[in-house]
């Protein structure tokens, strides 16, 4: 009990001197937010008009004129398609907000009193929905009247689609968090090589602290950052753009312990091949930088050309994105990121051996 | 020259006192690539002593101790501390020993409260942190951040960080470089305190004067090598060489005679004095020949005597004629 207390206390010290560290915060969850301020608000000009998709299969004179009074309508854009599967998908996509399909015989139909259009709208946002809803009513109410002084001969056969808009921000924010146990991590290599440089690793080495306890601590230390910091990200994105967490938080928690896990290793272990503090801060910055951008945290990397596919796959941040968006996105359980998991595991057991053994507390 | 180590020997007046030999070092060995750091360094510390090494730059000194603390091993020979091999016993002994590291700080983004928590934290045995800032008397900053401290008061703390186990022995590396004559007269008084409570400490220092007034004994190390061994009284006394005239003229005078003066054993001229002429160290057999000798001289040249002392032999002059050298501060 006593050797917990004592451990407690190291952990409880070494995360407080990471909450003052302001470079670490800035680099990690300050990149974040001011990224997801950028791609996530300025350009998300998804929902400014109005975009409805109109699928004239009939193509009669008073089939175009319906269209054409759409495109009237302020604030309002037309997209025409041919094909009401092509324009359904758009809708699913999150380009439009509804689908108004004029079937073949919808001008005959007409002339003989009695048509239908089909409408689809965005059922997963109802206020862009029920929008779209009122313009396509009031067009078709104009369009009785103007053109054939008969109230509602056109009746609208209304469906809303089920779909979720996964946004640029949704997108953005688990590569965000991603990207920022990366950033928050990778540098425990040059922070040791700093603590040994000032000979605080052998003023420690005159106690009988075990190094194996120093790593633990420290360890835990940015566990419990990581998922601070984390936390702290969602909260934002909740409250600033309304990104939900689709999956379970307790299996978001354990991606975010084994994500930091992973990073960590991978920092001591740089830090076990670099002399100098200031030399591990730059490999850190030089490794780090391309795998912000090759892991998927801004760009989807799947579509990466084939060549580059390895370097995107051997990378710890791709599978610690694939599995946030997972979780994040789809509402995905553990069984279904075990893959990310075992490799992420993978990457941290073979990191660890190589570097405890690299371990010192002495420059010379 | 050189003059073998003399703890086991029957030196009467220059014996250690007797007690628990607290620190003992045996013929300890350390050489990095072909050069030579420490080359056969032994002796014993007694409990209740300050033991000072004293030394210049690079004689040795900070691997001897590093040797001892178990933080580095050594080629050859051992070091045991309150009768435990350093190298068999490493958890026992850091448990029993406090170590001030040169040029080591803390954590600077804590504060000296939560750096002394964290030390605390590495021991099972340990003294309430409240009671170790008081010590050094720090309670008034305790919730300040240890990187916002003036250089004396991060000493402190270091002293404080070194006694958070409440250790048998202390060693404190070159304790009071870089602090002005206050701080380190102030950390003089927290040392002897802690010899007041028992504790053994064993300290290097390239300053005489702390040296010869905080050390209970002192072994000159130069070159790797130990050169001497004893209490500063019983050195000065070996090998300080007397009494010295420190004298100057204002004007040139013919400085071949002042050998021959009456009661002048040597003469040397002073460089570390400023001026046009220059001064002279006369090291003398008789303090009253030498001195009338002295001024029938300046009477004869026509020179007049502008600044003249009789000192009283010290360290500095112990180490000068042990190693020919002249050990700045």
């Amino acid at each position: 009990m006593d050797t917990l207390r004592r451990w407690a206390v190291l952990v409880e010290l070494q995360a407080k001197m990471l909450l003052r560290n302001r470079q670490t915060l800035v680099a990690s969850l300050g990149l974040a937010l001011v990224s997801m301020l950028i791609f996530g608000s300025l350009l998300n000009q998804n929902g400014a008009g109005l975009r409805i998709a109109m699928v004239n299969e009939d193509g009669s004179p008073v089939a175009a004129q319906v269209v054409t009074a759409f495109s009237g309508v302020d604030g309002v854009t037309v997209a025409t398609f041919t094909e009401s599967a092509v324009a359904l998908n758009t809708l699913k996509a999150g380009d439009a907000a509804a689908v108004v399909v004029l079937p073949t015989g919808f001008g005959r139909d007409l002339l003989a009193g009695k048509a239908t259009a089909q409408v689809y709208y965005d059922g997963s946002n109802p206020q862009r929905g029920g929008q779209a809803q009122a313009v396509i009513a009031g067009v078709f109410g104009g369009v009785n009247k103007a053109i054939l002084g008969v109230t509602e001969p056109i009746s609208l056969q209304v469906e809303s689609v089920e779909r979720r808009v996964i946004r640029q921000i949704d997108w953005l924010t688990p590569g965000m968090a991603g990207m920022m146990i990366m950033w928050a991590n990778l540098a425990v290599g040059a922070i040791m090589i700093a603590w040994r440089e000032q000979g605080l690793l052998k003023r420690l080495a005159t106690t009988p602290l075990r190094s194996s306890t120093l790593m633990i601590t420290q360890i835990a230390a940015r566990l419990l950052f990581s998922i601070l910091q984390v936390a702290v990200l969602l909260v934002v994105a909740r409250v600033a753009f309304g990104v939900q967490v689709m999956g379970s938080y307790w299996v978001l928690g354990l991606l975010v312990i084994v994500a930091t896990l992973a990073i960590l290793a991978f920092g001591l272990l740089i830090g076990a091949f670099v002399a100098k503090s200031d030399g591990a801060q730059a490999i850190t910055t030089l490794i780090a930088f391309p795998m912000m951008f090759l892991g998927g945290s801004y760009f989807d990397t799947s579509a990466a050309p084939a060549f580059m596919q390895p370097l995107v796959q051997v990378l710890p941040l791709t599978h610690i994105n694939d599995a946030l968006r997972q979780v994040m996105l789809y509402g995905a359980g553990f069984q279904a990121i075990q893959q990310p998991l075992l490799i992420l595991l993978a990457w941290m057991v073979g990191s660890l051996l190589v570097a405890t053994r690299a371990f010192r507390w002495n420059t010379r | 020259m050189v003059v073998q180590e003399q703890t086991d020997g029957a030196g009467a007046a220059t014996a250690a006192p007797a007690g628990r030999v607290m620190v003992e070092a045996r013929e300890l060995y350390k050489a990095y690539g072909s050069h030579v750091a420490v080359n056969g360094i032994s002796f014993k510390v007694q409990q209740g002593e300050i033991f000072g090494i004293l030394g210049p730059n690079g004689a040795g000194k900070s691997t001897t101790l590093e040797m001892i603390e178990g933080l580095r091993d050594p080629d050859r020979g051992s070091a045991q501390i309150d009768g435990l091999n350093v190298q068999k016993h490493k958890r026992a002994v850091q448990a029993r020993i406090g170590v001030q590291l040169q040029h080591t700080t803390l954590f600077a983004d804590l504060s000296l409260t939560d750096n002394l928590r964290f030390l605390s934290a590495l021991y099972r045995h340990t003294v309430p942190v409240q009671q170790l800032l008081a010590s050094v008397n720090l309670a008034d900053r305790a919730d300040a951040l240890l990187g916002t401290l003036s250089g004396g008061q991060q000493q402190r703390l270091s002293l404080a960080a070194a006694l958070v186990n409440d250790p048998l022995v202390v060693f404190l590396d070159e304790p009071t470089t870089g602090l002005d004559p206050q701080a380190r007269h102030s950390l003089w008084a927290l040392v002897r305190s802690l010899r007041a409570s028992g504790k053994t400490i064993v300290l290097t220092t390239h300053y005489m004067e702390e040296a010869e007034v905080l050390c209970d004994r002192i072994a000159i190390m130069d070159g790797g090598q130990l050169v001497a061994i004893d209490t500063p009284a019983a050195l000065i006394a070996e090998y300080g060489g007397g009494l010295t005239i420190r004298c100057g003229f204002a004007q040139l005078v013919l400085t071949a005679d002042l050998a021959t003066l009456p009661g002048v054993i040597a003469v040397s001229s002073d460089d570390t004095a400023a001026g046009p002429n220059g001064r002279y160290l006369f090291q003398i057999s008789d303090l009253e020949l030498a001195m009338v000798g002295l001024l029938h001289f300046a009477e004869r040249q026509r020179a007049t005597i502008v600044d003249l002392q009789v000192r009283q032999p010290s360290l500095e002059a112990v180490f000068l004629n042990l190693t020919g050298r002249i050990l700045r501060d």
